[in-house]
């Protein structure tokens, strides 16, 4: 991989969006692609790329949802490429099924075996990575501040980080045992202010979506009250999934708890396109829900 | 009480041999899952301690064939914060693909999760226009306001996907994966 220490270099990665940022959320993917430049990285589409299985597949068949996923990692490595999502649910599920590839040889043998079939192998040296660690990681939230062509100086911005980005710590998680931080290194950069809320680290309700619906605006009203009541102006997340629960669900948690929410919940893309003076347009933030506050100039 | 009928001396060991459910037999019953749990929070019958006693006594029928076990949102608190390290998180996929496998596929959790082989096995991709459908059948006529507000502001999803490319391969993976 090229080292990030000047602005020539560029790293390629196959990108992994996921389902939603492919259709309910593309403007995720929208927005990622008007930043990638900026941050030094160049997405690469792959065509013959099948979903992740959400951990869903995994409940049904657990070795198919490995072997799923073991299909799109060969592909990657086929390209010599480290695959990149903007998904938590993805990147999860792709760990999960790398390391039952990784610890099980039998497993990793079996897959092997039809893979080679269609000319593939999964080799492990694929590497699974998310948005949010490749900008703090290989950036660094200082180059961040750098690139900025105006900052978010006076907004009070609450990061709300996903489940599925913080646990099981073995797996995922940035900030290794401490508390997470980089969301909010990441929002200083941009000159906004960091909120503090009880809510960063918990959970959205989109897996029970459909299920039961209840829970999940339940979740939202319970961690959207919050943040309007520590004072954020909006939210940021780096999961396409917590962004549609929180932001379409919004509405039937205002009715459920007769309180006025009104909290906007950005993509992480969409701050960095924001921080670096992208239209509102091009990040796709009219697709939303629950609108920007008008009177805050930005975008 | 249920009937002795009712237990079944055979279902911890079945839960033991998925590997999502192998250190069941640890639980201490101590409740530090069900104490965090974010799902708890807002439905407070859901309680993930008692889900894994009834799991320990034998009562398959009644966790197999029962809602609870899809209400689980998979956040992984239990799983952080179990002191025995079980990973009551995972031992709740455990018995979901027990559930499938011995043909518990009635609720809407077990309707959900087959939906995705269905479209993974006809695109390679989730539906998510379809979703809602397949899930939750004719009740999924209660989500036509919401559809609307996605719709108006574009955000409804595309009700035809395309098929990914090479799709043949996902399907010999299905065949071939039946486990």
């Amino acid at each position: 991989m090229s080292s990030m220490t000047d602005g020539a270099n560029i790293t390629r990665f196959a990108f992994f969006p996921g389902c939603a940022a492919k259709s309910v959320a593309r403007e995720g993917s929208d927005a990622l692609r008007a930043v990638a430049e900026h941050l030094q990285i160049e997405l690469v589409d792959f065509d013959d790329f099948s979903c992740c299985g959400a951990g869903v597949l995994h409940e049904e068949r657990p070795n198919l949802g490995v072997a799923v996923n073991a299909r799109n990692f060969a592909i990657a490595e086929r390209q010599g490429l480290d695959i990149l999502t903007i998904c938590n649910t993805c990147q999860l599920t792709m760990l999960k099924s790398k390391k039952r590839l990784d610890d099980n040889e039998a497993l990793r043998d079996r897959v092997n075996g039809r893979l080679a079939e269609f000319g593939l192998e999964y080799t492990g040296k694929v590497k699974i990575r998310h948005l949010l660690q490749v900008v703090t990681e290989d950036l660094g939230p200082e180059r961040v501040r750098q690139k900025l062509k105006r900052g978010l100086d006076g907004l009070n911005i609450a990061p709300f980080y996903g489940c599925h980005m913080l646990r099981p710590k073995e797996l995922v998680n940035p900030d290794g045992e401490g508390d997470p931080r980089t969301l909010e290194n990441l929002i200083a950069a941009t000159g906004a202010t960091p909120v503090t809320y009880d809510s960063k680290a918990d959970c959205c309700g989109f897996h029970v979506m459909l299920v039961s619906q209840q829970t999940s605006v339940r979740r939202v009203r319970n961690t959207m009250l919050d943040a309007r009541e520590s004072g954020a102006d909006l939210v940021v997340t780096p999961c396409s999934l917590c962004q549609i629960t929180l932001d379409t669900f919004q509405h039937k948690a205002e009715r459920e708890s007769k309180r006025e929410i009104a909290m906007p919940v950005i993509h992480l893309p969409q701050l960095i396109g924001l921080a670096l003076g992208l239209d509102h347009e091009a990040l796709g933030l009219p697709r939303h829900l629950v609108p920007l506050p008008e009177g805050i100039d930005i975008g | 009480m249920p009937s002795a009928t009712q237990f079944s001396s055979t279902f911890v060991d079945e839960i033991a041999s998925l590997e999502d459910g192998k250190d069941i037999r640890l639980c201490l019953q101590c409740g530090i899952c069900s104490s965090g749990c974010p799902v708890r929070e807002v439905v407070p019958s859901f309680n993930i301690r008692r889900l894994i006693a009834k799991m320990l006594l034998g009562l398959k029928e009644e966790v197999l064939g029962s809602d609870e076990i899809w209400l689980c949102a998979r956040c992984n608190l239990c799983t952080a914060t179990c002191r025995k390290n079980i990973r009551p998180g995972d031992i709740i996929t455990a018995v979901r693909t027990l559930a499938l496998r011995g043909g518990y596929r009635r609720t809407a959790g077990a309707k959900h999760t087959l939906a995705f082989l269905d479209d993974i096995s006809s695109r390679g991709e989730i539906n998510e226009a379809t979703l809602p459908l397949k899930t939750l059948g004719a009740k999924s006529l209660a989500l036509i306001p919401y559809g609307i507000r996605m719709f108006l502001k574009g955000r409804a999803p595309a009700p035809f996907i395309e098929t990914i490319d090479s799709h043949d391969q996902v399907q010999a993976l299905i065949d071939e994966f039946d486990d």
